[in-house]
Protein backbone atom coordinates (compact mmCIF):
# COMPACT_ATOMS: atom_id res chain seq x y z
CA UNK A 1 0.00 0.00 0.00
CA UNK A 2 1.44 3.48 -1.03
CA UNK A 3 0.79 5.86 2.14
CA UNK A 4 3.16 9.02 0.78
CA UNK A 5 1.10 11.68 0.49
CA UNK A 6 2.57 12.50 -2.71
CA UNK A 7 2.05 11.40 -6.59
CA UNK A 8 5.10 9.90 -8.30
CA UNK A 9 5.22 13.25 -10.69
CA UNK A 10 5.27 15.08 -7.39
CA UNK A 11 8.11 12.84 -6.00
CA UNK A 12 10.03 13.12 -8.95
CA UNK A 13 10.02 16.55 -9.50
CA UNK A 14 11.48 16.74 -5.83
CA UNK A 15 14.00 14.32 -6.62
CA UNK A 16 15.20 16.61 -8.90
CA UNK A 17 15.17 19.60 -7.17
CA UNK A 18 17.21 18.04 -4.46
CA UNK A 19 19.56 17.06 -7.26
CA UNK A 20 20.00 20.37 -8.96
CA UNK A 21 20.67 21.70 -4.99
CA UNK A 22 23.23 18.84 -3.95
CA UNK A 23 24.77 19.79 -7.07
CA UNK A 24 24.91 24.01 -6.50
CA UNK A 25 26.09 23.28 -2.78
CA UNK A 26 28.85 20.82 -3.45
CA UNK A 27 29.96 23.51 -6.58
CA UNK A 28 30.12 26.08 -4.09
CA UNK A 29 32.17 23.82 -1.16
CA UNK A 30 34.96 23.25 -4.08
CA UNK A 31 34.69 27.18 -4.99
CA UNK A 32 35.12 28.91 -1.69
CA UNK A 33 37.97 25.99 -1.03
CA UNK A 34 39.88 27.10 -3.70
CA UNK A 35 39.00 30.73 -3.33
CA UNK A 36 40.26 30.49 0.15
CA UNK A 37 42.99 29.05 -0.77
CA UNK A 38 43.62 31.82 -3.55
CA UNK A 39 43.18 34.41 -0.69
CA UNK A 40 45.14 32.67 1.72
CA UNK A 41 48.23 32.32 -0.90
CA UNK A 42 48.08 36.38 -1.83
CA UNK A 43 48.34 37.05 1.91
CA UNK A 44 51.28 35.16 2.22
CA UNK A 45 52.52 36.54 -0.75
CA UNK A 46 52.28 39.83 0.58
CA UNK A 47 53.79 38.85 4.44
CA UNK A 48 56.66 37.49 2.70
CA UNK A 49 56.78 40.69 0.67
CA UNK A 50 56.57 42.74 3.37
CA UNK B 1 -1.42 8.28 8.84
CA UNK B 2 1.77 8.88 10.98
CA UNK B 3 2.37 11.89 12.17
CA UNK B 4 5.18 12.71 9.61
CA UNK B 5 2.85 12.01 7.31
CA UNK B 6 0.46 14.50 7.99
CA UNK B 7 3.10 16.97 8.45
CA UNK B 8 4.54 16.24 4.57
CA UNK B 9 0.79 16.65 3.75
CA UNK B 10 0.35 19.96 5.60
CA UNK B 11 3.86 21.27 3.48
CA UNK B 12 2.31 19.96 0.26
CA UNK B 13 -0.84 22.22 1.18
CA UNK B 14 1.69 25.28 1.88
CA UNK B 15 3.78 24.73 -1.30
CA UNK B 16 6.90 23.02 -2.09
CA UNK B 17 5.92 22.18 -5.41
CA UNK B 18 8.33 24.68 -7.84
CA UNK B 19 10.75 22.84 -9.75
CA UNK B 20 14.31 23.54 -10.09
CA UNK B 21 13.16 25.53 -13.56
CA UNK B 22 10.26 27.20 -11.62
CA UNK B 23 13.12 28.54 -9.01
CA UNK B 24 15.15 29.64 -11.94
CA UNK B 25 12.66 31.46 -13.62
CA UNK B 26 12.36 33.11 -10.28
CA UNK B 27 15.64 35.04 -10.82
CA UNK B 28 15.22 36.73 -14.16
CA UNK B 29 17.85 34.64 -16.23
CA UNK B 30 17.45 36.77 -18.87
CA UNK B 31 18.45 40.17 -16.84
CA UNK B 32 20.73 38.56 -15.12
CA UNK B 33 23.04 37.61 -18.35
CA UNK B 34 22.82 41.28 -19.19
CA UNK B 35 23.81 42.09 -15.07
CA UNK B 36 26.62 38.99 -15.54
CA UNK B 37 28.01 40.62 -18.97
CA UNK B 38 28.04 44.69 -17.69
CA UNK B 39 29.89 43.79 -14.42
CA UNK B 40 32.20 41.42 -16.38
CA UNK B 41 32.77 44.88 -18.57
CA UNK B 42 33.39 46.65 -15.46
CA UNK B 43 35.75 43.78 -14.10
CA UNK B 44 37.85 44.33 -17.21
CA UNK B 45 37.86 47.91 -17.58
CA UNK B 46 38.64 48.83 -13.88
CA UNK B 47 42.84 49.50 -13.82
CA UNK B 48 44.25 46.93 -11.68
CA UNK B 49 44.32 43.18 -12.03
CA UNK B 50 41.90 40.29 -9.88
CA UNK B 51 42.88 36.77 -9.77
CA UNK B 52 40.50 35.20 -12.14
CA UNK B 53 38.94 33.16 -9.44
CA UNK B 54 38.35 36.04 -7.21
CA UNK B 55 36.71 37.69 -10.58
CA UNK B 56 34.67 34.22 -10.97
CA UNK B 57 33.24 34.95 -6.96
CA UNK B 58 33.00 38.12 -7.81
CA UNK B 59 30.58 37.82 -10.99
CA UNK B 60 28.79 34.63 -9.08
CA UNK B 61 27.69 37.18 -6.28
CA UNK B 62 26.59 39.97 -8.54
CA UNK B 63 24.47 37.15 -10.46
CA UNK B 64 23.03 35.67 -7.20
CA UNK B 65 22.34 39.51 -5.74
CA UNK B 66 20.14 40.13 -9.11
CA UNK B 67 18.71 36.70 -8.99
CA UNK B 68 17.69 37.94 -5.44
CA UNK B 69 16.60 41.09 -6.41
CA UNK B 70 14.56 39.22 -9.09
CA UNK B 71 12.79 36.92 -6.34
CA UNK B 72 12.01 39.80 -4.54
CA UNK B 73 10.50 41.36 -7.21
CA UNK B 74 8.65 38.68 -8.05
CA UNK B 75 7.12 37.77 -5.22
CA UNK B 76 6.06 41.84 -4.56
CA UNK B 77 4.32 42.02 -7.74
CA UNK B 78 2.93 38.83 -7.88
CA UNK B 79 -0.70 41.03 -8.19
CA UNK B 80 0.40 42.94 -11.28
CA UNK B 81 2.41 40.01 -12.58
CA UNK B 82 -0.53 37.85 -12.86
CA UNK B 83 -2.46 40.77 -15.25
CA UNK B 84 -0.39 41.24 -17.43
CA UNK B 85 -0.01 39.22 -20.58
CA UNK B 86 3.66 39.45 -20.63
CA UNK B 87 4.28 38.27 -17.03
CA UNK B 88 0.96 35.80 -16.07
CA UNK B 89 3.13 32.57 -16.49
CA UNK B 90 6.01 33.47 -13.95
CA UNK B 91 6.39 31.01 -11.00
CA UNK B 92 4.17 32.79 -8.72
CA UNK B 93 1.19 34.02 -10.66
CA UNK B 94 1.54 30.32 -11.81
CA UNK B 95 1.09 28.98 -7.94
CA UNK B 96 4.34 26.85 -8.99
CA UNK B 97 6.08 28.88 -6.40
CA UNK B 98 3.92 30.85 -3.37
CA UNK B 99 4.83 34.18 -2.43
CA UNK B 100 6.14 33.42 1.08
CA UNK B 101 8.60 30.85 -0.81
CA UNK B 102 9.73 33.31 -3.16
CA UNK B 103 10.22 36.07 -0.68
CA UNK B 104 12.48 33.25 1.69
CA UNK B 105 14.50 32.58 -1.19
CA UNK B 106 14.80 36.12 -2.16
CA UNK B 107 15.94 37.27 1.21
CA UNK B 108 18.99 34.26 1.35
CA UNK B 109 20.23 34.48 -1.70
CA UNK B 110 20.67 38.26 -1.42
CA UNK B 111 21.93 37.84 2.03
CA UNK B 112 24.40 35.20 1.00
CA UNK B 113 25.57 37.21 -1.88
CA UNK B 114 26.65 40.13 -0.18
CA UNK B 115 28.72 38.27 2.54
CA UNK B 116 29.80 36.12 -0.56
CA UNK B 117 31.55 39.55 -1.86
CA UNK B 118 32.63 41.17 1.47
CA UNK B 119 34.43 38.20 2.62
CA UNK B 120 35.89 36.88 -0.66
CA UNK B 121 36.53 40.11 -2.34
CA UNK B 122 35.44 43.66 -0.79
CA UNK B 123 33.88 45.54 1.35
CA UNK B 124 32.89 48.47 -1.37
CA UNK B 125 31.72 45.54 -4.07
CA UNK B 126 29.39 44.37 -1.31
CA UNK B 127 28.36 48.02 -0.13
CA UNK B 128 27.92 48.47 -3.59
CA UNK B 129 25.37 45.45 -4.25
CA UNK B 130 23.57 45.58 -0.96
CA UNK B 131 22.91 49.22 -1.84
CA UNK B 132 21.46 47.61 -5.92
CA UNK B 133 19.35 45.10 -4.16
CA UNK B 134 17.65 47.47 -1.41
CA UNK B 135 17.42 49.77 -4.05
CA UNK B 136 15.27 48.02 -6.86
CA UNK B 137 13.38 46.21 -4.28
CA UNK B 138 12.45 48.72 -1.86
CA UNK B 139 12.88 52.02 -4.12
CA UNK B 140 11.87 50.64 -7.16
CA UNK B 141 9.70 47.65 -7.33
CA UNK B 142 7.35 48.67 -3.59
CA UNK B 143 7.78 52.55 -3.72
CA UNK B 144 8.20 53.96 -7.21
CA UNK B 145 6.54 51.62 -9.83
CA UNK B 146 3.37 51.91 -8.96
CA UNK B 147 3.22 55.48 -7.78
CA UNK B 148 5.07 57.44 -10.49
CA UNK B 149 5.57 57.11 -14.57
CA UNK B 150 9.19 58.27 -13.53
CA UNK B 151 9.39 54.92 -11.75
CA UNK B 152 12.13 53.56 -14.68
CA UNK B 153 14.05 56.63 -15.00
CA UNK B 154 14.56 56.52 -11.18
CA UNK B 155 14.37 53.07 -10.90
CA UNK B 156 17.27 52.35 -13.89
CA UNK B 157 19.88 52.80 -11.33
CA UNK B 158 19.80 49.85 -9.77
CA UNK B 159 19.92 48.08 -13.59
CA UNK B 160 23.37 50.09 -13.93
CA UNK B 161 25.05 49.72 -11.10
CA UNK B 162 26.41 46.37 -12.02
CA UNK B 163 29.39 47.97 -13.83
CA UNK B 164 30.75 49.90 -10.89
CA UNK B 165 30.56 46.96 -8.62
CA UNK B 166 32.46 44.90 -11.32
CA UNK B 167 34.94 47.79 -11.09
CA UNK B 168 35.49 48.34 -7.18
CA UNK B 169 35.60 44.40 -6.65
CA UNK B 170 38.93 45.24 -8.96
CA UNK B 171 39.94 48.76 -7.17
CA UNK B 172 38.30 48.92 -3.74
CA UNK B 173 36.69 52.49 -5.25
CA UNK B 174 34.04 53.81 -6.98
CA UNK B 175 35.81 56.14 -9.84
CA UNK B 176 34.93 58.45 -12.72
CA UNK B 177 35.36 55.94 -15.14
CA UNK B 178 32.71 53.47 -13.30
CA UNK B 179 30.89 56.23 -12.76
CA UNK B 180 30.57 56.68 -16.54
CA UNK B 181 29.64 53.25 -17.14
CA UNK B 182 26.83 53.44 -14.94
CA UNK B 183 25.92 56.63 -16.75
CA UNK B 184 25.47 55.14 -20.26
CA UNK B 185 23.19 51.89 -18.62
CA UNK B 186 21.35 55.17 -16.59
CA UNK B 187 20.45 57.10 -19.62
CA UNK B 188 19.67 53.84 -22.22
CA UNK B 189 17.17 52.45 -19.53
CA UNK B 190 14.15 55.23 -20.38
CA UNK B 191 14.45 55.20 -24.50
CA UNK B 192 14.60 51.22 -23.88
CA UNK B 193 11.51 50.73 -21.83
CA UNK B 194 9.16 53.54 -23.05
CA UNK B 195 9.89 52.31 -26.63
CA UNK B 196 8.58 48.41 -24.64
CA UNK B 197 5.94 50.65 -22.48
CA UNK B 198 4.26 52.20 -26.07
CA UNK B 199 3.79 48.52 -27.82
CA UNK B 200 2.72 46.59 -24.49
CA UNK B 201 0.74 50.06 -23.32
CA UNK B 202 -2.55 48.05 -22.43
CA UNK B 203 -1.16 45.65 -20.56
CA UNK B 204 0.58 48.27 -18.54
CA UNK B 205 -2.78 49.95 -17.99
CA UNK B 206 -4.51 46.98 -17.28
CA UNK B 207 -1.76 45.94 -14.49
CA UNK B 208 -2.20 49.70 -13.25
CA UNK B 209 1.50 50.36 -13.53
CA UNK B 210 1.80 54.26 -14.82
CA UNK B 211 3.92 54.12 -17.33
CA UNK B 212 4.53 57.28 -19.24
CA UNK B 213 2.71 56.29 -22.23
CA UNK B 214 -0.90 55.54 -19.74
CA UNK B 215 0.16 58.66 -17.96
CA UNK B 216 1.26 61.41 -20.12
CA UNK B 217 0.49 60.17 -23.28
CA UNK B 218 1.86 58.82 -26.70
CA UNK B 219 3.75 61.56 -27.74
CA UNK B 220 4.67 62.75 -25.13
CA UNK B 221 6.15 59.53 -24.71
CA UNK B 222 7.64 59.91 -28.07
CA UNK B 223 9.52 63.25 -27.37
CA UNK B 224 10.66 61.33 -23.75
CA UNK B 225 12.44 59.18 -25.97
CA UNK B 226 14.40 61.52 -28.37
CA UNK B 227 15.12 63.77 -25.33
CA UNK B 228 16.67 61.17 -23.18
CA UNK B 229 18.97 59.37 -26.38
CA UNK B 230 20.27 63.08 -27.49
CA UNK B 231 21.63 63.07 -23.85
CA UNK B 232 22.48 59.08 -23.95
CA UNK B 233 24.45 59.80 -27.18
CA UNK B 234 27.18 62.15 -25.86
CA UNK B 235 27.37 60.36 -22.89
CA UNK B 236 28.85 57.19 -24.37
CA UNK B 237 31.82 58.88 -25.44
CA UNK B 238 32.81 59.49 -22.20
CA UNK B 239 34.47 56.09 -20.64
CA UNK B 240 37.00 57.59 -23.95
CA UNK B 241 37.14 61.28 -22.80
CA UNK B 242 37.97 59.35 -19.10
CA UNK B 243 40.88 56.98 -20.68
CA UNK B 244 38.84 53.84 -20.10
CA UNK B 245 38.68 53.15 -23.98
CA UNK B 246 40.16 54.03 -27.12
CA UNK B 247 39.71 54.90 -30.48
CA UNK B 248 38.19 51.78 -31.47
CA UNK B 249 35.91 51.91 -28.79
CA UNK B 250 35.07 55.70 -30.27
CA UNK B 251 34.60 54.74 -34.08
CA UNK B 252 31.96 52.32 -33.05
CA UNK B 253 29.67 53.86 -30.64
CA UNK B 254 29.60 56.85 -32.91
CA UNK B 255 27.96 54.26 -35.77
CA UNK B 256 25.97 52.26 -33.12
CA UNK B 257 25.06 55.64 -31.65
CA UNK B 258 23.52 57.04 -35.68
CA UNK B 259 21.51 53.82 -35.93
CA UNK B 260 20.40 54.23 -32.37
CA UNK B 261 19.42 57.71 -33.58
CA UNK B 262 17.37 56.91 -36.68
CA UNK B 263 15.32 54.43 -34.69
CA UNK B 264 14.60 57.18 -32.10
CA UNK B 265 13.37 59.69 -34.55
CA UNK B 266 11.82 56.90 -36.50
CA UNK B 267 9.56 56.49 -33.32
CA UNK B 268 9.18 59.91 -33.19
CA UNK B 269 8.11 60.72 -36.73
CA UNK B 270 5.79 58.05 -37.11
CA UNK B 271 2.69 57.69 -34.45
CA UNK B 272 -0.10 55.95 -36.13
CA UNK B 273 -1.37 52.55 -37.60
CA UNK B 274 1.51 49.47 -38.00
CA UNK B 275 4.87 51.23 -38.80
CA UNK B 276 4.56 53.45 -35.58
CA UNK B 277 4.42 49.38 -33.87
CA UNK B 278 7.10 48.79 -35.76
CA UNK B 279 9.58 51.44 -35.10
CA UNK B 280 9.08 50.94 -31.46
CA UNK B 281 9.80 47.02 -31.86
CA UNK B 282 12.73 48.01 -33.87
CA UNK B 283 13.94 50.71 -31.43
CA UNK B 284 13.51 48.14 -28.27
CA UNK B 285 15.16 45.64 -30.13
CA UNK B 286 18.31 47.32 -31.40
CA UNK B 287 18.86 49.02 -28.03
CA UNK B 288 19.45 45.44 -26.50
CA UNK B 289 21.86 45.16 -29.03
CA UNK B 290 23.09 48.32 -29.02
CA UNK B 291 23.81 48.36 -25.13
CA UNK B 292 25.26 44.58 -25.67
CA UNK B 293 28.00 46.20 -28.52
CA UNK B 294 28.76 49.26 -26.77
CA UNK B 295 29.81 47.36 -24.02
CA UNK B 296 31.56 44.77 -25.70
CA UNK B 297 34.02 46.80 -27.56
CA UNK B 298 36.03 47.79 -24.18
CA UNK B 299 36.79 44.19 -23.88
CA UNK B 300 37.34 43.77 -26.88
CA UNK B 301 39.82 46.82 -26.76
CA UNK B 302 41.62 44.94 -23.84
CA UNK B 303 41.96 41.59 -25.92
CA UNK B 304 43.05 42.75 -29.20
CA UNK B 305 45.90 45.50 -26.59
CA UNK B 306 44.31 48.81 -28.24
CA UNK B 307 45.25 51.50 -25.85
CA UNK B 308 42.81 53.55 -24.50
CA UNK B 309 43.01 57.62 -24.35
CA UNK B 310 44.80 59.55 -22.15
CA UNK B 311 42.61 60.39 -19.31
CA UNK B 312 41.61 63.91 -19.56
CA UNK B 313 41.86 63.95 -14.90
CA UNK B 314 44.62 64.28 -13.66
Amino acid sequence: MNNTPFSPADMARRKKRSLVLALVLAGLVVLFFATTIVRIGSNFAAMAGG
Amino acid sequence: MSDLQLNIASDQALGGQGTADDYFALLKPRVMSLVIFTAFVGIVAAPGTLHPLLALVALLAIAVGAGASGALNMWYDADIDARMRRTRLRPVPRGAILPGEALGFGVFLAIASVILLGLFVNLVAAALLAFTIFFYVVIYTMWLKRWTPQNIVIGGAAGALPPMIGWAAVTGTIDPGSISLFLIIFMWTPPHFWALALFREDDYAKAGVPMLPNVAGRDETRKQILLYTLVLLPLTFLPAVLGVSGLLYVTGVALLSAVFLYYAVSVYRLREGAAADRACKKLFGFSILWLFLVFALIPVERLLGIASFPSVLP
